[in-house]
Order: C-alpha cells, then structure tokens, then sequence
C-alpha cells in the first residue's frame, strides 16, 4: 500500500558495447534494421553518447528514429535490442551527485540496476535539445 | 617242262576235255531222246496193238489151249504182228501165258519165234506182280526196247501178255553211226587244234625268250658288269609288254637306288676316312690329357699341403682370438655390474627427489591454505576497520564497539603474522627442498655423467667384443675355407682320377673305334668295289 | 623498618604505570583525538579522517558510464544503492593501473558522498589532533590540493587528504 500510484515506464532495452541501456519507448517512433546504408542523417549511437572511442563494431544494428521537441526527428543506429518492458520507477536510481551533471549532458538520466548490472537510462529528447548537436546534414 | 609245252600241253587237254564233253553231253541227251522217241513209239504201237485186237472182239480167252480174241484166234495168227510191222516196223507178239503163239520175232534160222517163252524181268512183272513192262530185253540174245502189257480175260486173269518191241539197234543206228562220227571229228579237231596252239603260244612266248635274252643282257654280260641303264625294248599291251614295263620300272628304280647306294657309299667311304683321322686326333689328344691329368694331380697335392697349414695356423689364431674374448667379455660383465649399481643408485635418486618434490608439493598447498587464511585474515581486518569506523560515530557505546573491533583488528594481525612467519617457514621449506633439489640434480647429474660414461665404455667394449667375436668369426671362417679347399682339393683329385680313367679308356674305346673305322673302312671299300659292277650312266661311246 | 622503607620494586613499577595512566587519561581528556584511516594509494601512504570514511567496501565491479571523466570511472552497487566512484589516481598524480585490485572507500562529507578507489588499508588509529602537523612545501602539486596536512605513523610521514577539496575538486 503506497501513497503514490505506481508507475511504470515501458523501456525499450539495448546495449552497445557491453553497456546496457534503455530507453523510453515513447520515444522510439519507429525502428528498422540497418542494413548498411551511408545516409548523413544516421547518427551512431556510440557517437552520440561520447564513447569516446575510435570505432565500435554493432553486432545487430537497428535504427531508431527520434523525434524531438522541436518535431525534428533523428536516426539513430543502436544494437543489440534485447527487449521492451515496464519496470517500475521505484526500481530506477538517480546517478550520484558528482556524476549527474556529466551524464545529464548526454541524456543519461537514471540508472536501472537489473541482472547484477546497471541499465543505463537515456533520454533522447533531452540529449538532442540540450546538447549542442553535431549536424552532420 | 618248259612253259611253251606246257602251255601246249594245257591247251590240247582243255580243248580235248571241253569237246569230250560236249560231246558226251550231246550224246546223251540224244541217247536219251533217242530212248524217250523209242518208248513213246512203244506205247503207240502198243496202243494201236490193242486197237487192233479190239477190233477183232472184245474180249480176249484162252479157250483149249488157243488164245482167243472175241472170235478172232491169235496162235499162230501172225496177221497182226505182221500188221504191226507193216505199221511201225519191230516186232510184235502175243503171248498166250508166257508161251509165245504169234510173233514177227524170227529165229536166226528165220523162222518165227514161235513157242518160246517169255523170260527175265519183264515175265516177273506181267505174271508176279501184275504190271505192265516197259524197259529194255534180250530176244533171242538180240536188245530190244520192250513194252509188255498183260492180257487179262473178262475175270481178270492174266492169260496172256501183248508185246511190242523195236531193236534197240534200229532207233539207235543213227546214234551208233553219230557217236562214230562224232568222235572221229573230235579227234581230228583235237589234233588240229593242238597244233594250232601250240604255233600260236609258241609265237606268244617269242617275246618273253626275248624279255629272258634281254635281261639275261642286262644282268650279267660278258664283263660280269650289271647294266642297269639298259631297259627292255618289247611294247604291246599284253601281259608280257606289261611285265616288261614293269620291268623296265624296276630297273628304273633299281638305278636309281643303286645311284643313291652309290653316292651313299661313297660318302661312307669318305666320312670313314674322316672317322679315321678323328680317331687318331683323339688318341693323341687323349694322351695329351694323361698327361694333363697328372700334371694337375701333382698340382693339387701341394695345394692340399698349402690347405693343412693354413688350417693349422688359422686354428690358433681361432684359439687365440676365443681367449681374448672371454677376457673382454669378463671386461664387459664387470662394466655391466658397475652400470647396474648406478642405476641403482639412479633409480633411488629419482625415487628421493621424488619424494622431494611432493614435499614440495605439499609446502605449496600449504601456501594455498596459508592463502586462504590470509584473505579470511584480510576481511576480518577490513570488518575491524569499518567497525571503527561505526564505533567513531556510535558514542560510549561506539567505544567499547572500538575497543572489540581493536581486538578483532588484533587478532587478524596475529593470524596475519602467523600466517607470514608460517609462510617465512614454508619459503625456508621450500628453499630447502630447492637446494636439496638441486643437490640431487647435481648428484643426479653425476650419476648420469657417471651413466653414460660406462655406457660409452659399454659401447666401446662391445666394439672390441664385435671386433674380436669377428675375428673370431673370421678365424673359425678361415678354418672352415680351408677345411672345404682341402675337401674341394680332394674332390679335385679324385675328379681327375677319375677322369684319368675316362681318358683311359678312351684310349681303349678310341682303339676299339680305330679297328671298328678301319673295318668300316674295309666295307666302305669291297661296297665301292661292289657298286663297280652296276653301270649305272649311259657309257659315252 | 627497614623492609617497609625500601619500596618493593614492583610497588615502583605500579605506581609509574598508574602515574602514566593518569596522565594519559588528563592526555586523553585534554587532548582531543580523532581516528584517522592510513591507507596506501599507488607507491605512498594517505590518510583520511575516519569521520569521513563511512564504511570499506571491497573489490567490486565498477560499471562504466560513458561521458564521464577519467577520474570518474564509474558506478558500483551497494547493497541496492548506487554510489560513484572516484579515482584519486588521478589527483595524486599515482602511477594508474588498469586492473584495480584495491578497496573503496565511502567517503561522505556533507553533500559529497563518494566511493573512493584505495589500495589497502594500513591502520585505523586515533591519534591526537596535535599530531597533525602541516603539510611539507615538498609534496608535489597535484596532491597538494587535497592534503591537509601530515602525520607520522608506522615510521613515516603520511599525507592527509581532505575528502571536502575533493568533493569541491570533482564539483567543478
């Protein structure tokens, strides 16, 4: 018996490079299967959140199309779905203080700890209007 | 006898016997024709006798003594035998019982037979047996053909008989004067004939008197010599041209074998003379081969010599060589005694650094317990260190909590400085049983060093004991050679004893050869000598 | 009145104990100790004070974030919390290692609440405030932002870091 109503978020679960994220389903207005086409507006995923590394190899590309607040939408190309489900907001975390403004930046905004490891939560919305964006159009 | 008057001789005979035959034939036939004509004229005589007595009456009586036919009188009632006479000729009676009462059969004196009786076979068979008789008889000593009939009376008595008759003479007359005549041809023919063969076979022999001269020419002319190129000359396709060609055949076979005995013979001649000269070389050589033989003998004998002293020296350099074997063996077996110790001595090595290296083994698991214990130690420690963190902020109670946790930290040094000093002991342990290991290393080493050292040793002797088990070999091998060359020698010597022998007699069978070629020689010679006596090319005149 | 004049050697040794007790215990109240943590990071020694260290945690994986600083290496979990790690590798100017075989400290100072990456622990000690002394001009720079300043334990100079510069350090 909670005060609150419980609430859950539909996550759309993936990982890139033996990280885990998720992210809110809502946001993901269509996916499709990359099949290797060179279009500008795809955006790599691993690019996007600051890996910080040279190449990263997708094992199962898909693209994600986002849509923002201001009605642009983005493509971006994800991997490894593993897959969509409701959790509870009681089971997400807030990152810790001294980590929050760093990560925010990139629009990871939670963390949903889940299987012994930490299921990084990402809002697009925020990382593409807060973020200044490399355009590549 | 000669062929001609055979032939003659056969000719007349067949001829004759061929006529006589015929001739006989003919004349029987006719004679019996002759016989045959005479009897069927008997019966119609006899026929036309009855007739004729049938005409007079009927039945036929002999009433006082006096035959009577119906009324007619028979005795001496010579009208019908007269009749019968007229008719046929012959004769004719009646007969009254076996009395003759009316003939034409005259006595010699020329009177009628009258009154005389009926006799002989034809009497048996009218008045015995009842028959009729047909057949030949003597009237009055003159032959007859007779033919008798009875007479019976109307009771069936026989009262009479009925004959006609014809002299035999009279049918055969002609026959009579025929056979005469016949046989006279026969033998003119005969005579005629004979001589006429025998011109004939006499001129038919000509040739083969001629054939006779001819070969008796070619067989053996004045020189003696044969001639056989001479061939007959007569022709013609009788049996005597045949034989002359065949003859002519044969003496043409006859050269040629005679030519090729010719050139046979004097081939044989020739190779005889080669035989001869052969059997000469032989005899030479066979003495040459004596000769050779004992050179050889001689020969052998030294070498056999030469074979014992080899044999003898190689005996004691098979003894010596045996000696110093069994000395190196003896090496060997000591060298081998020493390898065995240090394996042993190896072998117990191994064994204790085996035990050794468990040991070290052993210290290691340790070290994984002392481990173990060390992390428990660690967390302990770490458990002590966060208790005085708590025991920091707790307050009164915090500082006993403190004083516990001191403890605990404590304790936790304590086990980890056990643990270090057991760890310190291990390390000792450990490089104990390293030196120890590397004492037995070393030892282990030495007594490898030591190993193949005696191993190399080993090897060495056992070169020396290969090398003098081969001299041995080679000595005993030597030996062996040498006893086979004396044994090969000696088989040597007495191959050429033997051979001596085989040239011996060869010698022996060569001069018995000798006499046989010089014979044959002979022969070869008196057969050319032979051959001279046939001609066998047409002399070139 | 001779044996009860001479002291017994053991009535001497009592009564220098007790007298150094007594005067520990004026120490102890008059001097005012607090328990710092001596600990070892990369080639030397460092302390925090023991009120700043909630607890040590050990070894755990850390799960990286991406975006994050170097010295920021990333999350572990904590009994259900989530809590961020710090590398103070990086501001001491220790030699880093890649594979972290250490323990973390909870550090928390007031807002600040950090997991901080040590190597091991030497002690938990109360000493005397008074035996922290100022730190020497001879530390080198990166670390001297953060200490506070140096006390001797176990034979040596040990630099205490003041977990409040760090948190202001990361905050920037």
């Amino acid at each position: 018996m909670t005060a609150h109503l419980e609430k859950y978020l539909n996550l759309l679960l993936f990982s890139v490079r033996g990280v885990h994220f998720g992210i809110d389903a809502e946001q993901a207005l269509e996916t499709a299967a990359y099949d290797g086409e060179g279009a500008d507006d795809l955006l790599w995923f691993h690019e996007e959140l600051e890996f910080a590394m040279t190449s990263a190899v997708y094992a199962a590309p898909t693209i994600i199309t986002v849509g923002t607040r201001g009605g642009r939408q983005y493509r971006v190309i994800i991997d490894a779905m593993e897959d969509i489900a409701e959790y509870s907001w009681q089971d997400i975390r807030p990152f810790p203080a001294i980590m929050e403004p760093f990560t925010m930046r990139n629009g990871i905004w939670g963390i949903l700890p889940r299987n012994g490891r930490m299921t990084l939560l990402v809002d697009f919305i925020r990382l593409f209007n807060g973020k200044p964006r490399r355009h590549r159009i | 006898m000669r062929l001609s008057a055979k032939f003659e001789l056969l000719n007349v005979l067949i001829v004759t016997i061929a006529i006589a035959i015929t001739t006989s034939f003919t004349l029987y036939r006719i004679h019996g024709e002759i016989v045959r004509q005479a009897s069927l004229a008997q019966e119609s005589r006899l026929k036309t006798f009855w007739e004729l007595l049938r005409t007079k009456g009927g039945d036929f009586r002999v009433v006082d003594g006096k035959l009577l036919v119906g009324d007619y009188l028979a005795n001496g009632n010579y009208e019908m035998p007269d009749k019968i006479k007229e008719l046929f000729g012959g004769t004719a009676t009646i007969f009254m019982g076996d009395t003759r009462v009316t003939t034409n059969v005259l006595k010699p004196d020329g009177g009628r037979a009258i009154g005389t009786k009926l006799v002989g076979p034809a009497y048996d068979a009218v008045f015995k047996e009842g028959k009729s008789y047909r057949g030949e008889a003597e009237i009055l000593d003159v032959p007859y053909f007779t033919a008798y009939d009875p007479i019976r009376n109307t009771k069936g008595e026989i009262i009479g008989v009925l004959y006609v008759g014809v002299k035999k003479s009279d049918f055969f007359a002609v026959y009579d004067s025929l056979i005469t005549g016949v046989i006279f041809m026969a033998v003119i023919l005969a005579i005629v004939l004979a001589v006429v063969s025998g011109f004939l076979v006499r001129r038919s022999l000509i040739p083969l008197k001629a054939m006779v001269g001819m070969l008796k020419e070619i067989t053996g002319n004045d020189k003696g010599i044969t001639n056989l190129t001479e061939r007959l000359q007569i022709s013609g396709s009788d049996e005597i041209g045949d034989v002359s060609r065949e003859i002519n055949n044969l003496l043409e076979k006859m050269q040629h074998i005679m030519a090729m005995v010719d050139t046979v013979s004097k081939r044989i001649g020739s190779h005889t003379a080669t035989i001869s000269k052969t059997v000469t070389q032989h005899a030479g050589f066979a003495s040459q081969l004596s000769s050779s033989v004992m050179e050889i003998s001689s020969t052998m004998e030294e070498f056999s010599t030469t074979a014992t002293q080899i044999a003898q020296h190689s005996q004691g350099v098979v003894e010596t060589a045996d000696q110093s074997l069994q000395d190196i063996k003896n090496g060997v077996n000591g060298v081998e005694d020493l390898a065995q110790k240090m394996r042993e001595i190896h072998d117990d090595n191994e064994t204790s650094l085996q035990e050794i290296m468990e040991l070290g083994r052993k210290s290691k698991e340790i070290n994984k317990v002392m481990e173990i214990i060390n992390n428990i130690a660690s967390q302990t420690k770490l458990i002590a260190f966060n208790a005085a963190l708590e025991a920091a902020s707790a307050g009164e109670a915090g500082k006993r909590f403190g004083v516990v946790a001191v403890e605990i930290r404590r304790l936790a040094d304590n086990v980890v400085e056990s643990t270090s000093e057991i760890e310190g002991k291990i390390t000792e342990i450990m490089g104990a049983v390293t030196r120890l290991v590397m004492a037995s290393e070393k030892g282990s080493k030495g007594v490898r060093e030591g190993q193949a050292y005696s191993g190399r040793t080993l090897e060495m002797l056992n070169v020396v004991v290969e090398g003098g088990e081969s001299t041995s070999i080679a000595a005993r091998q030597i030996s062996m050679s040498t006893q086979q060359q004396q044994i090969a020698s000696s088989q040597v010597l007495v191959a050429l004893r033997e051979i001596e022998e085989g040239a011996r007699y060869s010698s022996a069978a060569i001069q018995q050869f000798s006499t046989i070629s010089n014979d044959l020689a002979d022969i070869s010679a008196d057969f050319i000598g032979f051959m001279e006596r046939f001609r066998l090319e047409a002399k070139q005149d | 009145m001779a044996s009860s004049d001479i002291p017994l050697k053991s009535d001497l040794i009592l009564e220098e104990l007790k007298l150094r007790q007594r005067t520990r215990e004026i120490v102890d109240v008059e001097e005012e100790r607090v328990k710092v943590i001596i600990f070892t990071c990369g080639a030397n020694r460092y302390a925090f004070y023991g009120g700043d260290v909630r607890e040590f945690l050990p070894t755990c994986d850390i799960s990286w974030v991406p975006g994050l600083p170097d010295y920021l290496p990333g999350l572990i979990n904590v009994r259900g919390d989530i809590e961020s790690v710090i590398d103070i590798r990086h501001f001491l100017g220790e030699e880093r290692r890649d594979r972290f075989a250490g323990l973390i400290a909870m550090a928390v100072r007031d807002d600040f609440r950090s997991g901080v990456m040590i190597d091991s622990i030497e002690d938990v000690v109360d000493i005397p405030v008074s035996a922290i002394k100022a730190p020497l001009a001879t530390l080198n720079g990166a670390a001297r932002d953060l200490v506070l300043g140096e006390l001797e334990h176990g034979g040596g100079l040990v630099a205490l870091l003041d977990i409040g510069k760090l948190g202001a350090k990361i905050s920037l």
